[in-house]
């Protein structure tokens, strides 16, 4: 009879925290990735490469100076070259508070982007990492990358200073706390979240091959 | 005495891990998942499994801590995941791995692994009380084994 007693009780209270953990959840859903997603997709800015149409979309969320977000980049290549033509890749800056220069960092590649370059910016950003990140003066190596790239660093100096550059990566940042980001790099690939390099190259990968596999049919 | 220390480590403890379940469960579970990735011990296929069930169990025997059910049981099984983070931390701590914030509270709460070894260590002290301690204080086990 007691033991019964301790069943029920125990289901009951199981139950009740279930319910409550679901409501809780109902109640303050997270936002749906496509929702935050979508307009930047539709808008084509500089920051993203591949085909317009591309079955598969993947959004980067990711921090320059954060070692993770540099070992993901190898996997994300690899991924990039493995389905060709069919990836469209879209990155946006999540800089953290932890990391002093991220922000100046985001900055400095969005300039580059205006001058067309965002994309030879964003890796030379991340194969230098452990140069600029550790450096007093990080901003004269910001810098030399543009120059080295043959972006001219007058205009380059101008538009790290104008605030609608840092709006735009406050944008992306603001972007990614609505989807719940909170770990660099994380991943969007069709709307589905992978965090870090591991789940990219795994799960992601599999994911990918199960979408275009859904597409095709087979 | 003896009673309100009773009471006020279950609530304590129960607590705390009642919101360190919370913190975990109200997030996409990809970013426990990737917590317990960068301790670089679990093999890929418990990882997901981990990712799930480990907030529950903190979650559901935190709960039952706070209410007196099954106390002495749900303090021994934390006691056991306890230690299992202690282990867990001082070998990231000792491989020099560089964790940041230690997941141990989602976002909720930032803490090093150091610091977290610290209050995984109080916690589990608290846990060991309250399995040998025998004394029952407002609790529904005291209700439920009432003939």
């Amino acid at each position: 009879m007691r033991q019964a007693r301790y069943v029920i009780v125990g289901v009951i209270i199981i139950g009740v925290l279930v319910a409550l953990v679901m409501t809780l959840r109902h109640l303050y859903p997270m936002v749906k990735p496509a929702e935050v997603l979508k307009p930047s997709v539709e808008k084509l800015n500089t920051r993203s490469k591949g085909p317009n149409n591309a079955p598969i979309v993947i959004v980067e969320y990711s921090d320059y100076q954060c070692p993770s977000c540099r070992t993901a980049q190898e996997p994300l290549h690899k991924i990039l070259e493995q389905f060709p033509g069919l990836i469209r890749l879209e990155s946006k800056s999540f800089p953290l508070q932890m990391h002093r220069y991220s922000f100046l960092a985001a900055l400095a590649a969005e300039c580059a982007g205006t001058f067309g370059k965002f994309w030879l910016y964003h890796e030379l950003l991340f194969e230098q990492q452990s140069e600029w990140a550790k450096d007093p003066d990080a901003m004269s190596l910001m810098l030399a990358y543009a120059n080295d790239l043959q972006i001219p660093i007058e205009p380059f100096v101008g538009c790290l200073d104008k605030s609608e550059m840092g709006v735009r990566v406050k944008e992306d940042k603001r972007s990614g706390e609505l989807l719940s980001v909170n770990s660099t790099p994380t991943f969007f690939i069709n709307g589905e979240r992978f965090v870090g390099a591991k789940q990219l190259s795994e799960q992601g990968t599999a994911f990918i091959k199960e979408k275009l596999n859904s597409l095709t049919g087979k | 005495m003896t009673r309100a220390l009773l009471l006020i480590t279950r609530f304590v403890t129960g607590s705390l891990f009642v919101i360190a379940g919370w913190s975990k469960l109200s997030r996409p579970v990809q970013e426990f998942q990737y917590v317990i990735e960068s301790y670089q011990i679990f093999p890929n296929f418990v990882i997901p499994v981990m990712a799930h069930v480990v907030p529950w169990v903190e979650f559901i025997l935190g709960a039952f801590l706070i209410l007196g059910y099954l106390r002495r049981l749900s303090a021994g099984i934390l006691s056991v995941l306890c230690a299992g983070f202690i282990g867990l931390l001082t070998s990231a701590v000792v491989r020099g791995i560089d964790l940041g914030n230690c997941g141990c509270f989602g976002e909720s709460i930032h803490l090093t692994p150091l610091q977290a070894l610290g209050v995984d260590t109080c916690l589990l002290i608290a846990l060991l009380y309250l399995v040998m301690n025998k004394k029952r204080v407002l609790d529904l086990d005291e209700w439920l084994t009432q003939p």
